[in-house]
């Protein structure tokens, strides 16, 4: 796992906190969305632990797979999804056992249970950490796919912060890496799979021309454009424009 | 045997007091005196005419009512005349003797479970917060799970607060006596004086588990605890 990246105010804070809550018998949650970073937080404050998701412990407690007196600390995942939150922190407080458990959901019983508690804001609103994550993701996808994109050239998608980032980062990339060939071969195992005997030539043909539309409009200004470099009729392109539904 | 009952009466440790037809102190023992350094006598005399009996003679009432650190469950109110009236107050034996549990206490400074108390409770609401703290105040003993729990329920009271003031400092003067030994007390102060608090009771159970003591005034919220080295 990664190192917590903490460059903005609210990361730093959070980075601090973590670190203040190694030092204590306390037990600690961490809350906050999807790729926030809460797994990488918890490994701060016990680096060691091994992380279980909770229903996954719960069913190793009950099936009793799992020794509880040869474990010292457990991070503890999506502790929101289990009914007996209490009765699990005071099951591993009684083998001294320190806890640090994330979630994505509010839950009452949290206050009551977790001394400590550490709230990541989501990565849109952690702009100096989602440049240097961008700039670190877009490196190790341009060494991976031998490439030299920049970050003006793509769409950055913080939807699922971290995880939606990267794999935004990484498709931008890829695509970018694809030559004509790779096309070709692509298209050509795309389409192996699709026909069949019902298949119609004039069906498939939307895989060729929705893309060549879309990048003439992106490439020319207008339809009237479109048409000229593309040579072809106004008309026909309108039709095709309101057929594959590309209308502005 | 007179003077015998004004002893008794005197050294009695629950405080005692005997009022004017108009509410001027006429007489009071030992602890009504150290009462009067948490409630003023206008508001104890209000309180003996409010549980008087309706003709002469004495009156007992069961009450729960809290001044400062101090909660009284019963009183007695007595007048023979329409000259004096009497009122004694009856404290609640679980605050004259406090057990003090010495288990799980772990070496810590109280800033640091300041600081992640407040960033627990505060970090995403918009309290301005000032803080003033006595730097000297060494690392101490404490229940660090209870005493962080304690300090979050009292955060949450000032959640909606626009700006609160946190002060740590020694008190001067005062020392807590544990096993016969006598240890300085830290006082932590948490104010806005927007804020009216009204559930100060809530946090006398996590008070107690965590070995402090939490006074509630209006607006601020006191933490006391021996430092224990």
């Amino acid at each position: 796992m990664g190192e917590f990246i903490a460059e903005s105010e609210a990361s730093k804070n959070a980075l601090n906190m973590a670190n203040l809550a190694s030092t204590l018998p306390v037990q600690v949650l961490i809350f906050g969305e999807v790729g926030t970073g809460k797994k990488i937080l918890a490994q701060v404050i016990i680096p060691d632990a091994t992380i279980y998701k909770a229903q996954e412990l719960n069913l190793l407690i009950n099936e009793n797979k799992i020794n509880l007196d040869e474990i010292e600390t457990i991070i503890i995942s999506n502790i929101e999804k289990i009914n007996n939150i209490k009765q699990l922190i005071e099951k591993l407080e009684k083998h001294h056992i320190k806890v640090v458990a994330t979630a994505e959901e509010e839950k009452d019983s949290f206050g009551e249970k977790f001394a400590v508690r550490i709230d990541l804001v989501p990565l849109s609103q952690r702009k100096e950490d989602l440049s240097v994550l961008t700039v670190s993701y877009l490196f190790e996808a341009n060494r991976l796919f031998d490439t030299n994109v920049s970050i003006n050239d793509m769409e950055l998608d913080v939807s699922k912060n971290s995880i939606s980032l990267k794999e935004s980062i990484y498709r931008s990339v890829l695509f970018d890496s694809v030559d004509k060939e790779k096309v070709l071969t692509l298209l050509e195992n795309f389409l192996y799979k699709e026909i069949d005997s019902s298949s119609d030539y004039k069906d498939l043909l939307e895989i060729f021309e929705i893309p060549l539309i879309r990048a003439a409009r992106r490439r020319f200004k207008s339809q009237l454009q479109m048409a000229q470099k593309l040579n072809i009729n106004r008309n026909t392109l309108r039709k095709k424009i309101n057929q594959y539904d590309l209308g502005d | 045997m007179q003077t015998l009952i004004e002893s008794f009466s005197e050294y009695d440790l629950n405080p005692f007091m005997i009022f004017s037809s108009e509410g001027k102190l006429l007489h009071y023992n030992q602890e009504g005196e150290y009462l009067f350094s948490f409630v003023s006598p206008k508001e104890l005399y209000e309180l003996a005419i409010n549980y008087a009996p309706k003709s002469f003679g004495m009156r007992s009432s069961h009450i729960n009512i809290r001044y400062d650190r101090y909660t009284f469950c019963a009183l007695l109110v007595g007048y023979e005349d329409d000259e004096r009236i009497a009122l004694r107050l009856y404290k609640e034996m679980t605050n004259i003797t406090h057990s003090f549990g010495k288990e799980n206490l772990t070496l810590t400074n109280i800033f640091s479970l300041l600081e992640l108390s407040k960033n627990s409770v505060l970090a995403n609401k918009s309290v301005l917060i000032s803080e003033l703290y006595d730097p000297t105040i060494p690392q101490m003993k404490l229940h660090v799970e209870k005493f962080l729990k304690l300090l979050n329920k009292i955060f949450v009271e000032y959640t909606d607060s626009r700006e609160i003031e946190i002060r740590v400092s020694l008190k001067i003067g005062k020392n807590i006596l544990i096993e016969g030994k006598s240890y300085p007390v830290c006082n932590i102060s948490i104010s806005d004086r927007e804020s009216r608090l009204k559930n100060g009771d809530i946090f006398h159970t996590l008070a107690r588990e965590a070995n402090v003591l939490v006074i509630v005034k209006k607006g601020k919220i006191i933490v006391e605890f021996p430092i224990i080295a």
